[in-house]
């Protein structure tokens, strides 16, 4: 009797176990690793063209296939983007989100409950290239309330400041000496003089200068007018070194030798400067500022006109407008294409993250925005955004725009 | 003698006929063949829609709209250069109410609260590079006014942005009277008008005197009182606000301001009064501005309260909530100053109103509140607002909407006249030997 | 036989003179209702009190003869308040070096203060008093005290009773705590004034206090502690931080709150952020809604109107005495009506959370410390 009992219980646990394990792959616990797919809607890959009626499948946080006419797999979950535009998250190659604080490590002190992530998210920008002074750069996620998944990458490039001419002639100075000594040591490791070796000290201070000029970073730095670019130019010529420039709103009149110097830029279309009345060359600044330095193969991301959410009262200038930015480029005469590109893939490669986002491929994050329509037109608004994959904004369950629909 | 005279005669009649003949050189008349016109006439009585015209053409002539039809109607006669907008369209040059562009000097004389004396005509610039930029915009008419530093600023100006005939530019010498009740005043302290208490005082005081000084006029004018008034110069101005000829524009904010606005304004005085700016949720009693018919709303350069005044979270367009609440006559501005502006520059005035309908204003309506409803506002819209024939012929050309701002602004016209034709674009037909054509 | 006589004589005289002692220090209070806080409620109850501790409680109660009865048979006992972090007394903060762990609050302690006799009439006998700092660091030591005394030391319960670190997400603090407590390391027996506190910190043997600003800030922070888990951590943060409750839960760290109802941001929302973390299982001790004189008057007012808006009473009751108390870790003798505790103690015309409630009597250790007209 207690043995047949015995072996009763075992055949309960045995099949109880039995219906655990089958039930499990169904249970809201599994659900977040399960597959997301996104189906229908025009896909804009940017880098391969629009797909129509195309389908993204979603594993592990990162799109693992995109195209037309894919299965979906059982028990994926499915979000219909049926008649919509889907597109990947938008880059802002400079913008001041997550931060709190004032500290020059910005990976200290990235705050994931700032309110600036919740309107990253609704306005559909997934990346962010954030910076406070000199070496304490990151590009970020607007991973809300998770910090551990909010820093993409660190220190890709050093803000140097470049507008005074004690900021150059200290820049000069230091790259200098930090080539003296890389050239040095290059040729002491070269002829196996082991004593210079030995004896040779690394210059104290200089470790971003050596960087620098080991092309493991770039320099940014902030040039509006010609004169001031032409300088960074020279600076090009004289020690190699990889620069993005910011503000460049006069780029236009010397975009050839930007071109030349594979000087990338970030820049705002909507800029205004006034012509130098006093010089005879062109100056000022133009709407056609993009549209001029694409045509000589410069490569820009923009940004919009103010680097933060603004919440009191002005529309289409702050962050949440950065669309409508890439868009005045193209009243300036910039395709549509590369405006595109200019907030996406273009910026993603300037800040260093091209490997992970900025496009809808095969193998990047899922990183993805679902618009209810193009993301130039002024009534589009972003419905859902999704980042590592993870639905972290949808427009109908946030207050913030819930309220606004078009019947048009 | 006889030779002499005769001589004379001849000369003389040559001189006055070669005057003559320079008057006779007319300004080009234009037939603009257009792929879409928005006139911003209402369609009908009952409904908010306005008349649009596919294919079709305009005739440009004395400064003034000739001929508005369809292509297959009207007929190009001969000597009208044509324009060729076929893939574009065609709208009422923009129509600003509230900016601070095209004059020199200052624009707040902060030395006392009440300043009636005082118009901003006078300082009109014409060379300000601000016009020039504004066209680019498709913007053609301004209210320039002065500022808000004081309680009742004085005059403002409404001018036109072709600066090629400066003596042209003033379309009516006093706008309308500038009028600031709240916060902006309050900042100058030490001066009675500091406080709201002391704004409301100065304003009524003003109003209370302007108004019989108005009568008095009105009743000697009339015959019916024999007395002649005191002439008071400072008043004179303020006689065309409460003879109904200008209204008041009040620069003023949250509920209760645009209440007191309306009230002290419209209600007590029987003023065509347009509150400007109004954020700080006077959104919220968009429903008793919708009443009262001389009331006319401008809301700008905040277009969005986020939050407020209710503090439910939400980003509330003030267009929308201003078009739910039964407003009918809203317009939208910029209040641009200078160059690049604080906010919005002058020739963003459509991009304002495409922020607006962006959360939540009717397309429309948003460009309604650039063009028809601004003039409305201001009283001008038997010239500028709407393309109608007999109307001035400010006209703007561009691919697609006035809201998309992919597409630049092609080419304007102002009092007929082309002001600004893109770089690179030119929609001029070459002259024909034959220019006559059936559309 | 005459030795005999002489050892009874001794007797009687010895036991004479214990007599007295006995009867001097033996207190008996008869009330309608005592709330013990962690046994319930006894109805005609009755305290006895020696030596300035519980001796016995209950409604059967023997009564020891020539005790000291105090008849408030028409009252309810609670036991004292308790504040576990406050600087009240205490002069202006001012600047310093990061790490200032040897410095205390004793020797800032002055017991002849105004807004000691008014904390104490608003029902607060324990304090946990903490060092004010300007910026972020390791504030110094902070002490358990009772705001009565003639002189400074007469005021102090445990001396070194916590340690204060006022944190802040970013480099600097973080490397600054990280280094300050991974230097005592190998000192964990120091008797040195600048190493002791912070040895004692890191193996428990005091709790650690640690302010800190949002949600954002105590995601740093939990990281930042991985390593030290030995560290009895008690966290004073600001009203957001229910958005990580969870997390708090999980790694059981006790949470300060002020008694206040507030908002969601941006909106007029009221949310009860002691009720959210009570309800993710979060330990709660409640301190008035700032360090201000007039928020220990409202105190309890303020807390009641949280226990309005959905807080548990009973868990209410805990937050304002027991939970303090153990977070400062003296609850082996505060914080509870319990054999053997501090006779710290209210008498009150009703319950504790009753809004019309009055305060009638305040008892330290066995002493009457206020008395109402």
């Amino acid at each position: 009797m207690h043995k047949n009992l015995q072996k009763s219980t075992t055949h309960i646990n045995l099949l109880v176990f039995m219906i655990l394990v089958t039930l499990c792959p169904a249970s809201p616990l599994f659900a977040d690793q399960r597959v997301t797919v996104i189906k229908g809607g025009e896909l804009y890959t940017i880098t391969s063209g629009i797909i129509k009626n195309g389908t993204i499948i979603i594993e592990d946080g990162k799109i693992s296939r995109i195209g037309q006419n894919i299965e979906t797999p059982k028990d994926a979950k499915v979000i219909n983007a049926g008649g919509k535009v889907v597109m990947p998250g938008l880059i802002a190659a400079t913008a001041q989100v997550g931060m709190a604080g004032s500290d020059n490590q910005i990976a200290e002190s990235l705050d994931p409950f700032h309110y600036s992530v919740s309107f990253a998210l609704a306005s559909g920008i997934t990346s962010i290239y954030i910076s406070r002074g000199g070496s304490s750069t990151a590009v970020i996620k607007p991973t809300y309330g998770d910090l551990d998944n909010m820093l993409l990458k660190e220190s890709v490039s050093q803000n140097i400041s470049f507008r005074s001419w004690m900021d150059k002639t200290n820049l000069r100075q230091n790259l200098g000496k930090a080539r003296e000594y890389l050239q040095k040591l290059d040729e002491y490791t070269r002829t196996n003089n082991q004593k210079k070796l030995q004896d040779l000290k690394k210059p104290s201070g200089l470790d971003t200068y050596i960087r620098l000029l080991k092309k493991e970073i770039s320099a940014r730095l902030q040039a509006t007018t010609t004169a001031e670019l032409l300088g960074i130019v020279e600076l090009i010529d004289e020690f190699d070194i990889r620069v993005i420039i910011e503000d460049a709103v006069e780029a236009w009149v010397v975009a050839e030798e930007i071109a030349k110097h594979d000087i990338r830029l970030v820049i705002t279309p909507r800029d205004k400067r006034r012509p130098n009345e006093l010089i005879s060359a062109p100056s000022g600044s133009t709407l056609e500022n993009a549209a001029i330095l694409k045509k000589a193969g410069v490569k820009f991301a923009i940004v919009p006109t103010s680097p933060s959410f603004a919440t009191w009262g002005v529309a289409g200038r702050d962050l949440m407008a950065l669309p409508m930015e890439a868009a005045f480029a193209v009243s300036g005469g910039l395709d549509e294409q590369t405006a595109l590109e200019a907030i996406t893939i273009n910026a993603a490669d300037i800040i260093g993250v091209a490997d992970r986002v900025g496009s809808l491929q095969a193998g990047k994050d899922a990183d993805i925005l679902i618009l209810d329509g193009h993301p130039f037109h002024h009534k589009t608004f972003v419905e859902t955004t999704l980042v590592n994959g993870k639905v972290l904004y949808e427009k109908s369950k946030s207050p913030y725009f819930s309220h606004i629909t078009h019947k048009d | 003698m006889r030779n002499a005279i005769l001589t004379y005669s001849v000369v003389v009649l040559i001189f006055v006929g070669s005057i003559y003949a320079e008057d006779k050189v007319a300004p080009t008349k234009y037939a603009i063949k257009a792929g879409k016109i928005l006139t911003m006439v209402q369609a009908d009585k009952s409904s908010s829609d306005t008349v649009v015209i596919n294919n079709g053409i305009i005739l440009v002539s004395g400064g003034k709209i000739e001929v508005l039809g369809s292509q297959s109607n009207v007929e190009i006669p001969k000597g009208y250069k044509i324009i060729d907008a076929s893939d574009k369209w065609v709208t009422p040059g923009i129509v600003e109410a509230h900016t601070h562009i095209g004059t020199e000097g200052g624009f707040n004389d902060m030395v006392t609260p009440i300043n009636p004396e005082l118009k901003i005509s006078e300082c009109v610039n014409p060379e300000d590079i601000s016009i020039e930029k504004a066209v680019t915009g498709g913007v053609t008419t301004v209210h320039t006014m002065p500022g808000s530093g004081t309680n009742l600023a004085g005059f403002s100006v409404i001018i036109k942005l072709d600066k090629s005939e400066p003596e042209k530019m003033i379309l009516r010498e006093l706008g309308a009277m500038k009028i600031a009740q709240a916060f902006n005043p309050e900042r100058r302290g030490g001066d009675l008008g500091a406080t709201r208490m002391g704004m409301s005082w100065s304003l009524r005081n003003i109003l209370k005197q302007a108004k019989y000084y108005t009568e008095a006029w009105q009743a000697y004018e009339q015959g019916k009182s024999k007395r002649k008034p005191e002439f008071r110069p400072e008043l004179e101005k303020m006689r065309k606000v409460f003879n109904g000829e200008i209204p008041t524009i009040n620069h003023t904010y949250s509920p209760w301001g645009v209440m007191q606005t309306m009230r002290m304004f419209y209600d007590e005085n029987n003023l065509n009064v347009i509150p400007t700016h109004t954020a700080y949720g006077g959104f919220l009693v968009g429903a008793e501005a919708a009443k009262r018919d001389g009331v006319s709303i401008n809301i700008g350069p905040r277009v969005v309260e986020f939050s407020r005044p209710n503090y439910d979270g939400r980003f509330h367009a003030m267009g929308a909530e201003y078009s739910k609440a039964g407003v009918k006559n809203l317009s939208i501005n910029t209040d641009a100053v200078g160059w690049s502006s604080w906010i919005a520059p002058q020739e963003e005035l459509s991009f304002q109103a495409a922020m607006s309908a962006h959360l939540g204003l009717d397309d429309l309506k948003a460009l309604k509140a650039i063009t028809i409803n601004s003039a409305r506002a201001l009283d001008i819209d038997d010239r500028v607002g709407s393309l109608e024939v007999g109307k001035d012929a400010d006209i703007v050309i561009k691919k697609g909407s006035l809201l998309d701002h992919t597409a630049p602004v092609d080419l304007v016209l102002i009092n007929g006249k082309i002001v600004y034709q893109r770089k690179g674009v030119d929609l001029l037909v070459k002259d024909k030997a034959d220019s006559s054509e059936k559309g | 036989m005459a030795n005999i006589y002489r050892y009874i004589l001794l007797g009687i005289f010895i036991f004479g003179l214990s007599i007295p002692a006995v009867a001097e220090d033996v207190t008996v209070i008869r009330a309608d209702r005592v709330d013990t806080v962690t046994s319930g409620l006894i109805e005609n109850g009755i305290i006895v009190i020696k030596d300035g501790r519980i001796a016995a409680i209950g409604s059967d109660v023997e009564i020891p003869e020539d005790a000291d009865i105090v008849d408030v048979s028409d009252k309810t006992v609670f036991p004292g308040l308790v504040n576990p972090s406050s600087g009240i007394g205490l002069s202006s903060p001012g600047g310093g070096p990061f790490s200032r762990a040897h410095l205390s609050v004793v020797d800032e302690l002055y017991p002849h203060q105004d807004v000691y006799k008014r904390v104490l009439r608003a029902g607060f006998t324990t304090f946990g008093l903490v060092p004010g700092s300007v910026g972020t660091g390791i504030a110094g030591q902070g002490a358990v005290i009772r705001p009565v005394g003639d002189k400074p030391g007469e005021m102090i319960v445990i001396k070194s009773g916590l340690l204060l670190i006022n944190f802040q997400a970013n480099d600097r603090t973080k490397k600054g705590i990280k280094s300050a407590l991974d230097s005592v390391k190998d000192k964990m027996n120091s008797t040195d004034p600048k190493v002791q506190p912070l040895a004692n910190a890191l193996q428990g043997k005091i709790p650690t206090f640690i302010t800190c600003g949002g949600p954002g800030n105590i995601l740093h922070l939990l990281k930042l502690l991985e390593p030290y888990k030995q560290m009895k951590v008690v966290l004073s943060a600001d009203s957001e931080l229910y958005r990580v409750a969870d997390k708090l839960a999980g790694k059981k760290i006790p949470v300060i709150l002020p008694a206040r109802i507030d908002f969601e941001p941006f909106t007029r929302n009221r949310i009860n952020v002691p009720k959210m973390l009570v309800d993710a299982g979060v330990k709660i001790a409640l301190r008035p809604k700032s360090d201000g004189i007039q928020a220990h008057e409202e105190f309890l007012r303020d807390v009641a109107e949280l226990v309005k808006a959905g807080l548990d009473g009973e868990v209410a009751k805990k937050a304002i005495t027991i939970n303090p108390a153990q977070m400062l870790a003296v609850d082996y003798r505060i914080g509870s009506l319990a054999i053997g505790k501090d006779a710290n103690l209210l008498v009150t015309s009703g319950d504790i959370l009753d809004i019309d409630t009055k305060i009638h009597m305040v008892m330290i250790e066995g002493k009457v410390v206020h008395k109402a007209p």
